[in-house]
């Protein structure tokens, strides 16, 4: 079983959550951690708890132990990945000299990151390595530890008598260069060729052997990429969350049967972090879904899209093992995350906006009849006509109801009947009262309150008209959609 | 060294017994030397043989070299032949093809992560002494990064240049350069010397100031000084500079900094303008013809001053000719202001 998303198409889902920002902050070190993280793929259960546990393990090891984690990162970064080389031991292919030089790189930094991890990791399985001692003194049959390589004379006695007689005849021929006797050194030439020929053959030889010999440390070997590339991955999630301040989500299994998603402090990283930029602030917000069908309304630039990238974000993130941005998460295992929202990356791909929205959503409502999943649709049918789209939206709430999956729409359409509303606050009344226009579009957001708050329908919305006359628009034209909306108002009551 | 006494008069080798003197000096005080060769076959090879043997009693050496020489043609004809000396210890770059092939034992050092034609960059040392191929880093940036890796092995580093590309030898990665000239690149004597001129004026034009320096170092873009300041013009070629002149710029321009190649179309185009004075990084970066150097005249200023620190001359020609060798230094040593010698006459000399 393995997590399905809407949009299907990975990437497409990963730029819509705002995922593809959480990607670029990350910073692994090795290139094994790097490849894991450009085809991440969602966890099992299990896996998740350990993802989480161990975040949470290092997250305060880097609080205490900075500088050790920065040595570790640092030989982090000159692990060679060598999986290629192993694969050729364990096919029983007979490696080359620079092969043996990466794989000596590779244990000698692989011991001395597990002597640093075993420092401050006692115990802890998914971190310890395997000793590597025997592979180390292969490589290194002179006990220098230097990470260096070429076949040394130790490792076959004729290599160290028929190097010592290449050193003899050049020395020989050196002495004798003067001499200017080019038949003699024509035929030492020979000789140190022969000699060469001789040595290589010999040389092979060890390369057969050593490439045999190592067979027997594959499984060790196996087990220190596996954890150096553990150990990575979780370093930088511990990092990013740091970095980011996300914080360790609950997540409940399948068998728990969760009732409300329930998230506390939720924020965007990257709206947040444009918005430090122009040295403003992020208003956190809080969201409780239940199960079944909530409908969110609000005012235009109110955040509801933001809203639900950002439930998706930290559901997705979950799902991989990552900590969450928000204060607080209480979230389900699911088996699809579908959001259906504009993609301003793709406006034209073929299908009407239109018919690629109902499509994405009919495809959310078949695959969700018999498996958990989060449905996020973000104003379904707002490009056809009010009296349709009024219908459509109230046939999704009805039927989505039905799956008791946890399902959220945001809609402006006004005649939509559920069980649970919310609306956004939207613009703040006292800081209304000494405003009369703003010169920025981005002045608005200082004036919104995004808290989400149960609607009881009784409160007209009006936002739309005051952002109208915010942005300075005509004074006849907002006047008159005034005058319009209370008529209407009047005469439905 | 051994005198030798046969075909040339006295006065002249103990002439250039002191410039051959001069010249190991010179090197020996330096961290950095490029070898660049005006033409294939102007030596370049016997001046690293003859630099490396005369150094390396003293000091550590490492060697390394722009690409491959000549590994375009020796690839394809298979003639491809060792031809760089290294004694014990010598730390040098080769490419996997080379290393694979080679008779030399060596230990590796370090192999590099990024790819050339021939495979990665490996740097090794000789544990016994032969003949190598030379292959290392094709770029300017590689080879500053190799350069700085090779001198924790080594006193010297010597980078054996490929032909007629002198990136290699830009005075922010070489402390020192070797010019290699010779009857390859001309059997006219005239011409031989007037080549070498001007490549030698080319590596001693003179610095900017020291706040010019520091305003331009770091700079990747087209810049002018104008009414007093540095402005950024934000195009990085000086070939789109004809459109910002026209529409932006006037006749208060009176320097301006290319960061990238300053060639005989650029060039031309600045010298039409009220420019006076035009900046490089350093020479590697102008390749204006000898032509136009002569008909324009330019003010030419560095952000770092290149260190020609001897000249070589190689009499033989690939297809045969020899050349008269003394002629060629005695009018060279006109000119310059360092060490002239001829190689071949100095290998066999030391023979």
């Amino acid at each position: 079983m393995s997590l399905k998303t809407i949009p299907s198409k990975r990437e497409d889902f990963e730029r819509l959550t705002g995922f593809e920002y959480i990607k670029s902050r990350l910073n692994p070190k090795t290139h094994m951690g790097q490849k894991y993280f450009k085809h991440i793929q969602p966890l099992n259960y299990e896996r998740i708890l350990e993802h989480f546990d161990d975040t949470a393990f290092v997250v305060r090891l880097i609080e205490r132990e900075d500088k050790l984690i920065a040595d570790i990162e640092h030989d982090l970064e000159c692990i060679l990945d060598v999986s290629r080389t192993i694969e050729k031991i364990t096919n029983n292919e007979i490696l080359d000299e620079i092969e043996l030089f990466e794989l000596k790189n590779f244990v000698l930094v692989a011991q001395e990151i597990r002597n640093k991890t075993q420092q401050v990791f006692s115990n802890h399985e998914r971190f310890s390595l395997p000793d590597l001692e025997a592979v180390i003194d292969l490589l290194d049959p002179e006990h220098l530890r230097l990470p260096t390589f070429y076949i040394y004379d130790v490792y076959d006695e004729r290599l160290s008598q028929i190097r010592k007689k290449k050193r003899e005849i050049l020395q020989l021929q050196n002495k004798n260069a003067k001499d200017d006797n080019l038949k003699e050194s024509e035929s030492i030439e020979d000789v140190v060729l022969q000699l060469t020929e001789q040595e290589r053959s010999v040389e092979n030889e060890v390369l057969e052997r050593l490439s045999k010999k190592l067979w027997e440390f594959v499984a060790s070997l196996e087990e220190a990429i596996q954890k150096i590339r553990y150990l990575d991955i979780i370093l930088a999630k511990a990092k990013l969350a740091i970095e980011l301040e996300l914080s360790k989500p609950v997540l409940y299994s399948k068998t728990h049967e969760l009732q409300n998603i329930q998230i506390t402090g939720m924020f965007n990283p990257q709206l947040k972090d444009e918005l430090a930029k122009r040295g403003k602030t992020y208003q956190p917000v809080d969201v409780t879904i239940k199960r079944g069908v909530t409908v969110i309304v609000g005012a235009n630039m109110s955040g509801k899209s933001v809203v639900l990238r950002t439930v998706a974000l930290i559901q997705y993130m979950a799902l991989l093992g990552f900590f969450v941005p928000a204060k607080r998460a209480q979230l389900p295992f699911l088996e699809l995350i579908a959001l259906v929202t504009e993609d301003f990356q793709r406006p034209l791909s073929g299908l009407s906006s239109f018919a690629s929205e109902v499509t994405l959503i009919d495809s959310a409502y078949r695959y969700s009849q018999n498996t958990s999943a989060l449905i996020l649709i973000d104003e379904p049918a707002r490009t056809t006509n009010p009296y349709e789209g009024t219908a459509i939206v109230n046939a999704l709430v009805e039927c989505f109801e039905k799956t008791k999956n946890f399902v959220v729409i945001v809609t402006h359409f006004d005649d939509v009947e559920c069980h649970t509303r919310f609306r956004v606050k939207g613009l703040k009344e006292d800081a209304l009262k000494n405003i009369q226009s703003v010169n920025d579009i981005n002045d608005i957001q200082e004036l919104m309150d995004y808290q989400l708050i149960p609607d009881d329908r009784k409160t007209v919305p009006k936002e739309a008209i005051r952002v109208m006359d915010l942005l300075g628009v005509s004074k006849d034209i907002v006047s008159q959609a005034l005058k319009l909306l209370d008529r209407h108002h009047r005469e439905h009551k | 060294m051994m005198i030798c006494d046969d075909m040339f008069g006295i006065e002249r080798v103990e002439e250039h017994e002191n410039d051959f003197e001069k010249l190991i000096n010179e090197i020996l005080k330096r961290k950095v030397i490029a070898i660049i060769g005006l033409e294939k076959n102007t030596g370049k090879t016997e001046t690293l043989n003859f630099i490396v043997k005369h150094v390396s009693p003293q000091k550590r050496l490492a060697l390394t070299s722009i690409g491959t020489d000549g590994e375009e043609k020796d690839l394809v004809f298979g003639t491809f032949k060792p031809s760089v000396y290294v004694g014990y210890g010598f730390v040098y770059t080769t490419t996997e093809l080379f290393f694979k092939k080679r008779t030399v034992l060596s230990e590796i050092i370090h192999v590099s992560h990024q790819h050339t034609p021939t495979g990665r960059v490996i740097i090794a040392k000789a544990l016994e002494p032969g003949k190598v191929v030379l292959s290392g880093p094709p770029t300017a940036a590689w080879m500053e990064e190799t350069v700085r890796l090779l001198k924790e092995y080594s006193d010297i580093v010597i980078i054996d240049g490929a032909l007629s590309r002198f990136s290699q030898a830009t005075p922010f990665i070489a402390d020192g350069i070797v010019l290699a000239t010779g009857a390859a690149y001309s059997l006219d004597k005239r011409e031989i010397v007037k080549h070498t001129r001007y490549i030698y004026s080319l590596c001693q034009l003179p610095e900017v100031s020291m706040e010019d320096k520091e305003k331009l170092v770091l700079a990747t873009t087209v810049h002018v000084f104008q009414s007093g300041n540095w402005k950024d013009l934000g195009i990085e070629s000086a070939l789109q500079l004809s459109k910002v002149f026209e529409t932006s710029l006037d006749e208060s321009v009176k320097k301006i900094y290319i960061p990238g190649a300053l060639t005989d179309n650029v060039l031309r185009f600045v010298s039409t303008k009220s420019v006076n004075e035009i900046i490089v990084r350093d020479f590697t970066k102008i390749f204006v013809s000898y032509e136009n150097y002569i008909k324009y005249k330019p003010t030419i200023r560095v952000l770092k001053r290149a260190s020609i620190i001897g000249i070589t001359v190689n009499p033989f020609s690939p297809v045969g000719y020899v050349l008269n060798s003394p002629e060629i230094i005695e009018e060279l040593k006109k000119h310059v202001d360092v060490p002239v010698i001829d190689v071949k006459l100095e290998t066999v000399k030391n023979i």
